[in-house]
């Protein structure tokens, strides 16, 4: 289970990686062909939606990585146990929100395909195709937070700390990475 | 209900949440869904759903990830390393010397990288030891470090402009041209600073001055020229009209590939990290983008920002004593808000205010990141004065006092914009006219 729902929000991340390298081609394509006189149909509209796309897949995996921005003023003052005690709360009410929020975007999706809606674009597409990704980025990111919680309930799990938080926290020479990166490029 | 008593409950509920540590984004959406609730409105599912989607799949948004990917990879690249050994040759001569090597990499660094903190951290690691080294003051290389870190939200492509574009509707091609002078003045008046700074202190810096000949200059501009290239043909193709942001943001990863690949840091390895690092951040700021967007859209409904202006208008207040307050309101926001968390709930209650009392949205633009600027730095609780204090194992007072002239610059240069919003919208006039 575990293992699986590991898999399930990384590759939703590198579906999301994929997007971006999209948007990047799709946008070349459209200016190299418009100094050859071609049109690319619809660059505009699919750009957009390779953006929706990619920001609502990589939900999850951004969640996991502790990458989305909360304020940790206050509660990092704490003792470590009414940290916990906050973080519960805080896990608790996201979980609740973020189901919801997956249901409305589920809904969005199930109602264009029911009116059979099109994007107004030169290519037409049946939204609920493009509109898809955002739903199940949403249903899987809901997911996540759901596993946290209960990983923070039963085993007392904390929430990730972000790149930043560590970067102001930890001793930064410490963190790899960059450390690695200098001896290579001096040994090249 | 009064729109003023909503308004109490829903600034309760956002403070509440934020101070116990819900996500931004997801708070944000806590807010709008209270206050459509308070509201009696239950529609807002739906309303949630259709801005969410409007919100996301904006064309001009796409600039966004790719500027980001684009910062990543330079940042994976000797980047930090070139622009420190190809600054120092040219800077002998400048009271302040390798003190302007924090400035001015800092401020080219930030340019491409667009993280404040990201900046400091990784400039710092490599001067503040070779500073160190050489005898300069502690406290000044701190404080150089501290400020110029800033300098990244303002100079173009800068994240946050792309967001206070995308909110507020402003053209994001404009905001980075009228960003640019601004960025100018700033490093001017940092640079400024430390060369008085050094005159007036000469026992602070090293007195053996190594004179660097003109081949060894020669061979340090060679470090520079790919870079300056690169940002030369993303800022000038946009400058000159040849492309919106987002074609110059695509052009600037390919730039950026071409860097890392001649520089020998293009692994398989760097170009993965960078691209689920990119993934990440571009991930987090949309998220809030459309916690935003469904936030002004609940705004409206309740009817607070129009309220707010009415109010404004009513009280004849001048503009200048409302950007004072904003000032004052902005700076405790930032103290433990990010910038773009700012930026869009500004956004969503401030803006209608704001153009309410005549003030120009595109310089209000300017102002806020200026504005931002001034928080990460504030002492004792600025973000980047934390990033300091990890990289250096200094104290919160030292490194508060050494940021202390920095933040007076900034506090400086958000007056002269002020007096002066010509500084500003000079340029972006100018080149719309011709």
């Amino acid at each position: 289970m575990r293992c699986f729902l590991n898999k399930l929000y990384h590759g939703a991340g590198i579906l999301s990686a994929v997007c971006i390298v999209a948007i990047c081609v799709v946008i070349l394509a459209r200016v190299v062909g418009r100094w050859m006189g071609i049109v690319v149909p619809s660059s505009d509209d699919f750009a957009g939606f390779l953006l929706a796309a990619s920001s609502f897949m990589a939900l999850a995996y951004t969640f996991q990585h502790g990458g989305h921005i909360r304020v940790s003023l206050f509660t990092s003052r704490l003792s470590e146990k009414s940290a916990l005690f906050c973080e519960r709360f805080v896990l608790l009410s996201a979980s609740v929100l973020s189901a919801y929020l997956a249901y409305e975007l589920c809904y969005m999706v199930w109602e264009s395909y029911d009116y059979e809606e099109v994007s107004s674009g030169f290519v037409a597409i049946p939204m609920w195709i493009v509109q898809l990704p955002v739903a199940i980025g949403m249903v899987i990111f809901a997911i996540s937070v759901i596993d946290l919680t209960v990983c923070s309930l039963f085993f007392g799990k904390r929430i990730p700390l972000s790149e930043e938080e560590s970067l102001a926290e930890k001793d930064f020479i410490n963190v790899d990475g960059v450390e690695r990166q200098d001896s290579k490029g001096k040994s090249q | 209900m009064n729109e003023l008593i909503i308004g109490g409950i829903l600034l309760v509920v956002l403070f509440g949440f934020l101070a116990s540590g819900l996500w931004v984004a997801l708070s944000l959406l806590m807010v709008a869904i209270s206050g459509m609730i308070l509201l009696g409105n239950d529609a807002f599912g739906l309303i949630y759903a259709t801005s969410t989607w409007g919100a996301v799949s904006d064309w001009s948004l796409a600039a966004l990830p790719l500027f980001i990917w684009m910062g990543e990879i330079l940042f994976r690249t000797r980047l930090s390393t070139d622009l420190f050994e190809g600054l120092t040759p040219w800077l002998g001569r400048v009271p302040g010397r390798l003190l302007h090597v924090n400035i001015l990499s800092c401020g080219l660094f930030a340019a491409v990288s667009g993280s404040s903190a990201a900046t400091a951290a990784t400039i710092g690691k490599m001067t503040l030891p070779e500073l160190k080294k050489q005898g300069y003051d502690d406290k000044m290389a701190i404080a150089t470090l501290a400020g110029s870190g800033t300098l990244g939200l303002l100079i173009p492509p800068s994240i946050i402009l792309i967001v206070y574009g995308v909110a507020a509707e402003v053209s994001i091609g404009r905001l980075f041209i009228a960003g640019a002078v601004p960025g100018m003045m700033l490093v001017m008046l940092f640079m400024g600073y430390t060369m008085y700074w050094a005159l007036r202190n000469p026992s602070k810096i090293p007195s053996d001055t190594v004179t660097y000949s003109w081949s060894v200059k020669l061979k340090a501009l060679l470090k520079l020229i790919p870079v300056g290239l690169l940002v030369l043909f993303v800022l000038g193709s946009i400058y000159g009209g040849l492309t919106t942001p987002t074609e110059a943001a695509a052009f600037g990863v390919i730039g950026a590939l071409l860097l890392a690949f001649t520089g020998r840091s293009l692994t398989r390895e760097s170009l993965v990290g960078s691209l689920m690092g990119a993934t990440k951040t571009s991930c987090m700021i949309l998220l809030i983008l459309a916690g935003a967007a469904f936030l002004t859209v609940a705004m409206g409904f309740i009817g607070l920002p129009r309220m707010l202006a009415e109010s404004i208008a009513a009280m004849e207040l001048s503009p200048y004593l409302l950007l004072f307050i904003l000032t004052l309101l902005f700076v405790v926001l930032g103290c433990f808000l990010d910038g773009i968390s700012v930026v869009v709930l500004t956004t969503s209650v401030v803006l209608p205010m704001v153009l309410q009392a005549g003030i120009d949205p595109l310089w209000f633009g300017i102002y806020i990141v200026l504005v931002v600027e001034m928080s990460q730095i504030t002492p004792p609780v600025g973000f980047n004065l934390f990033v300091l204090q990890s990289l250096t194992g200094r104290d919160m007072i030292f490194i508060s006092k050494a940021a202390l002239p920095f933040f007076f610059l900034l506090l400086f240069a958000v007056v002269i914009v002020t007096v002066f919003p010509g500084i500003v919208t000079w340029l972006p006039s100018e080149m719309t006219a011709s």
